[in-house]
């Protein structure tokens, strides 16, 4: 009876705690962790860090999670994380230093839009270039769908796609500055122009204009976020405009003015939407509030010509005369 | 040592995990030892009186309970939060803010002293706690204008917590005036850890950019990941005065996976996205010491410092993993203990925050109400 | 002689045994008497006080269709009073009770505008304390029926209510900060009629009580000029509570308690600034005695109830008998 009961008594309490003492509860993974006083900081970089202009045009990321940048008039600039690798065209075969936008195609070359036609960089440092020999071909954006199409949008000539079997090139007088091309999740092609978007779905072209409810016909900015939104912005609406499938919908901005010219847009990792604006400074929407960020509160500049982000989901802003800003997003 | 340090690079917690590897195996000897030994010293506690036993006052009543004691527990905590303090250690007024609030907590328990030397206990609770957040409005501009909304937020934490397995086993000798226990435990999670989805309301609708949004975010209790608790307490009596002191560890079993919900308004409609996130808890140390006086048989009062820190843990925010700020609280408790009747005891405590760093500071009153029985001994 | 003696110490003799059986009560013993022991009101010539202390806090409310809810908006309010309460008894039947309290009232609301166009933040607090004196309270209770062993006790009792304390806003500096006022600015006379039995280890109580609100005048916000002419909604309040007596001088109590309040009037005319509420109220509490001492612990949760606070007053109490 004594052996029995000694037996139970440690059966039953081995019996529950055997696995907590075999437990691996102490061996958890290491990373490397970041300080919570680092999230939400600001951070500029301008010509005194080495920057070849104060003036960023566009900020991209590509597939090997380099930074692009470009400055209009000082040509284009590569960030790895750590180091900076500029080309001009004093060192490059670049067409042109007035570089106004870049894009990576499906091979994962890196396509500049310039103000002369379009310079192609592969991953092997190879040039290549595509410029059009009848008329000139400022490059205003380019868009590199997802079924691998190229389609490039210009000042006062149209635009031109590519298909895989070269450039082809489509012309309206009233469609003849295209600013802004963007795909939406269901793969039409928006592009955006200073007489309203122009909706390709594939077979055929279909028109909206402010008699469509857009805020203005100047389209000057678009995103696809992941939410299946397609955000327009102009520049010359009160507010700015989304279509999902409901149909499009309106949001006041809150900057007090009656117009507001947006550069870009971009969604950040939390799931907020960032619009540069020009003189309004920047306005971060968190689905149901537009926050104004200005001078007024430390930001560098009211004028933003476009945002990117790079691998750590930190934004960075390309400003219109006080270089590159970078924002690690805050953790509340 | 080499499996150690191989694993842990932080001397101070190198520390901390010998002594919890140390402690546990000084647990498990312990547990075979007293198991072994129990008949042969039981015939060493005070005879088996069952009133004597249920009766007997906290200075002359061992860590654990006595063979075939049950002692079952419910237990209601209120406590006021209206302070916080910061990363710096300064208290900030929540009050003053109008984010202050409350929180009720409500606690069961069952122990059983399966051997004179060896108990099983599990516990459970159930929170209750809305969090209110700043109101803020926007507007447009400084004139009157018609484009302005106010937003007001509140995070209510609800529901069940989790369940604390644990057993304990002391010194295997009668209690005289010193004791030893250690106790070792697991947290298993009850319910659902992740939240649910808000409810966020548009109310107020006075123009179509002049509303106020009410949010209201559904958060739940408990750790979502088992944990496990590892306790030593040590207790020394001199005449009416007794001398409790112990130390509590614990330290997640592993990393955890939950979701973080976002809101879109769409037309006064509210739609929700989740993203999911990981995280590793915390590991906790708390520090207790109580000084009893015993000033009847049936009335016992204690003042308490409990000290708690936490750290070493992470969260994943937008792909980015932060480490979680350390925290640390210092709290006096004053309280009592009032035997009732034989079967029937109350126990009442109040908390007073005195220093800290990151963390809430609230003012509580703890009430447990303990049944006290031996249910298999006539 | 002898004989006489003989029935003489027969007749002490069981005289002497019944009194080493029954000892007889002093004053001293009978103010020691515990809640099972004591009768419902006090003996004549005692005097009992104690000191009465609540607090509560504003989290949540139930609203005017009973769902109980979080004040949402960023507003921290407290109120704790302290309350002393005096009673004697004039006769065994008849006793005398005077209440007043000091008042503590505490709300604080902060509030945050972004203006978007200028990017300017204002941040505004308000703040309102009111501490002071608060309304006095007199009652006169009459015990129409003693406890006797198959009977319960049957009591009534008449309430006055003395506005003693501030009514108006006070100390104002603003529309936002401004000194609450403590009192409710009229008189009120109250009826109740309660019943007691013991069954030991158990007892049972119950009680009704109607109060009548006369008319008074106050201003009702800090930026009124003048007082209004108000008149608060009638109460009807009952409850019942069953008692453990887990020894004489420890007892647990378990009360529900129903009260409902009509709308109030201003200027005559029904608003809803006063609104009709009812509450349905649990109240455990917790009494024990030391010598004459007696000391309780007590706590009302509202269950379920209509424009009437949804968070639990805590009570203490200290009591006294001379």
């Amino acid at each position: 009876m004594r052996k029995t009961n000694i037996l139970r008594n440690i059966g039953i309490v081995a019996g529950i705690f055997i696995p907590l003492i075999l437990s691996n509860s102490c061996e958890h993974s290491e990373y490397d962790l970041l300080d919570p006083a680092e999230a939400g900081i600001w951070t500029l970089f301008d010509t005194t860090d080495g920057l070849p202009s104060n003036e960023v045009t566009e900020i991209k990321r590509d597939s090997r999670d380099n930074l692009w940048f470009t400055f209009p008039g000082y040509g284009t600039a590569k960030y790895d994380g750590s180091d900076w690798i500029y080309f001009r065209t004093a060192n490059s075969p670049l067409l042109t230093n007035i570089v106004n936008c870049l894009a990576e195609d499906a091979d994962g070359k890196i396509l500049f839009g310039t103000s002369e036609g379009i310079s192609i960089l592969n991953d092997e440092n190879e040039w290549d270039s595509y410029v059009d020999s009848v008329t000139s071909m400022y490059i205003n954006t380019i868009k590199v769908a997802s079924n691998g199409w190229i389609w490039v949008g210009t000042k006062e000539q149209g635009f031109y796609v590519n298909n895989g079997s070269g450039f082809v090139k489509t012309y309206s007088e009233t469609y003849k500055n295209v600013n802004v091309i963007e795909e939406d999740a269901d793969g039409n092609i928006w592009l955006g122009t200073d007489n309203g978007l122009i909706r390709w779905d594939g077979s055929g072209y279909s028109y909206l204009t402010a008699a469509d409810n857009l805020p203005d016909n100047r389209v000057s900015a678009l995103l696809s976020d992941s939410k299946e939104r397609l955000w327009i912005g102009t520049r010359g609406g009160k507010t700015v405009s989304w279509i999902d499938s409901r149909g499009i919908h309106q949001l006041s901005l809150f900057t007090g003015a009656d117009s507001c010219f947006i550069n870009d847009i971009i969604e950040d990792r939390k799931g907020d939407i960032w619009f540069a604006t020009y003189n309004d400074g920047l306005i971060r929407f968190d689905g149901v509030i537009p926050h104004s960020i200005k001078e007024v509160n430390g930001f560098p500049e009211n004028s933003i010509y476009s945002i990117g982000e790079d691998k750590h989901g930190n934004l960075w802003f390309g400003l219109y005369s006080r270089g590159v800003a970078r924002y690690t997003l805050p953790i509340n | 040592m080499d499996y150690i340090a191989g694993v842990w690079q932080d001397t101070h917690y190198q520390l901390i995990r010998v002594i919890s590897m140390m402690l546990r195996f000084i647990f498990l000897v312990i547990l075979i030892v007293t198991s072994v030994l129990k008949n042969v010293v039981s015939g060493q506690v005070p005879g088996r009186d069952k009133y004597q036993l249920l009766t007997m006052p906290f200075n002359q009543r061992p860590l654990t309970l006595y063979r075939g004691q049950l002692h079952g527990s419910t237990g209601y905590k209120f406590a006021v939060r209206t302070q916080y303090y910061d990363s710096e250690g300064e208290v900030v007024y929540l009050r003053n803010t109008g984010t202050g609030s409350v929180y009720h907590y409500y606690f069961i328990e069952l122990r059983y002293g399966l051997t004179d030397f060896i108990e099983l206990a599990a516990e459970t609770n159930f929170l209750k706690r809305g969090i209110r957040s700043e109101s803020t409005t926007y507007v447009s501009t400084t004139l009157p204008s018609s484009e302005q909304v106010t937003v007001n937020k509140l995070t209510e934490v609800k529901g069940m917590g989790d369940i604390l397995l644990s057993a304990a086993v002391r010194f295997p000798l009668e209690y005289k005036w010193f004791d030893l226990a250690l106790r070792g435990g697991l947290y298993l999670p009850s319910s659902r850890y992740e939240p649910q989805e808000p409810s966020h309301a548009v109310s107020g609708i006075k123009e179509e950019n002049s509303y106020t949004v009410d949010y209201h975010y559904n958060n739940t209790n408990g750790f979502g990941v088992p944990v496990y608790e590892l306790s030593g307490a040590f207790k020394l009596t001199l005449n009416k005065f007794t001398l409790n002191t112990g130390i509590v560890f614990s330290d997640p079993t592993k990393e955890g996976q939950n979701i973080r919900w976002e809101e879109a308004l769409v037309e006064r409609d509210f739609s929700y996205y989740d993203n999911s996130y990981s995280y590793l808890l915390n590991r906790t140390l708390t520090i207790y010491t109580s000084l009893h006086y015993q000033a009847t048989g049936w009335f016992d009062i204690r003042l308490s410092g409990n000290y708690r820190k936490s750290d070493g843990g992470w969260t994943e925010y937008w792909g980015n993993k932060y480490s979680n700020p350390e925290t640390r609280l210092f709290t006096i408790e004053p309280g009592f203990e009032l035997q009732i009747s034989p079967t029937l005891i109350i126990c009442q405590n109040a908390g007073f925050p005195v220093k800290g760093k990151n963390s809430d500071a609230p003012f509580y009153l703890f009430t447990t109400v303990r049944f006290n029985m031996f249910p298999f001994l006539r | 002689m002898k004989k006489s003696y003989l029935i003489y110490l027969f007749m002490l003799l069981p005289a002497t045994m019944l009194c080493q059986t029954e000892r007889q009560l002093v004053p001293a013993d009978l103010k020691q008497q515990t809640i099972v022991s004591e009768p419902v009101t006090l003996r004549k010539g005692f005097f009992r006080t104690g000191i009465i202390m609540n607090y509560r806090v504003a989290d949540k409310y139930f609203n005017a269709s009973g769902e109980k809810e979080y004040y949402i908006t960023s507003s921290w309010g407290s109120t704790s009073a302290y309350g002393i309460i005096l009673q004697y008894g004039l006769t065994d039947r008849l006793q005398l009770d005077i209440k007043t309290e000091y008042r503590n009232k505490l709300q604080e609301f902060q509030n945050k505008e972004i203006v978007a166009g200028t990017n300017t933040t204002i941040v505004t607090t308000t703040r309102q304390k009111g501490l002071g004196l608060g309304d006095s309270h007199f009652a006169v209770t009459y015990q129409f029926l003693q406890e006797i062993e198959r009977r319960m006790s049957l009591t009534g009792r008449i309430n006055v209510t003395v506005p003693t304390g501030e009514k108006n806003p006070t100390n104002i500096r603003s529309v936002e900060k401004y000194d609450l006022p403590v009192g409710e600015g009229t008189y009120a006379l109250g009826i109740n009629i309660s019943a007691r039995k013991i069954l030991y280890p158990y007892s049972l109580a119950g009680y009704i009580e109607y109060k009548h609100n006369f008319e008074g005048a106050k201003k009702f916000s800090a930026a009124d000029d003048a007082e209004s002419n108000f008149r608060l909604g009638n109460r009807f309040e009952s409850g019942l509570s069953v008692n453990l007596h887990l020894n004489e001088w420890i007892a647990l109590a378990n009360e529900i308690n129903f009260s409902d309040k009509s709308k109030g009037e201003v200027e005559s005319i029904v608003t809803q600034e006063i609104p009709a509420e009812w509450a349905l109220s649990y109240e455990p509490s917790l009494v024990f005695q030391v010598k004459r001492f007696r000391l309780g612990e007590s706590v009302r949760i509202p269950l379920k109830g209509k424009n009437v606070p949804a968070d639990p007053l805590y009570k203490i109490m200290i009591q006294y008998l001379f």
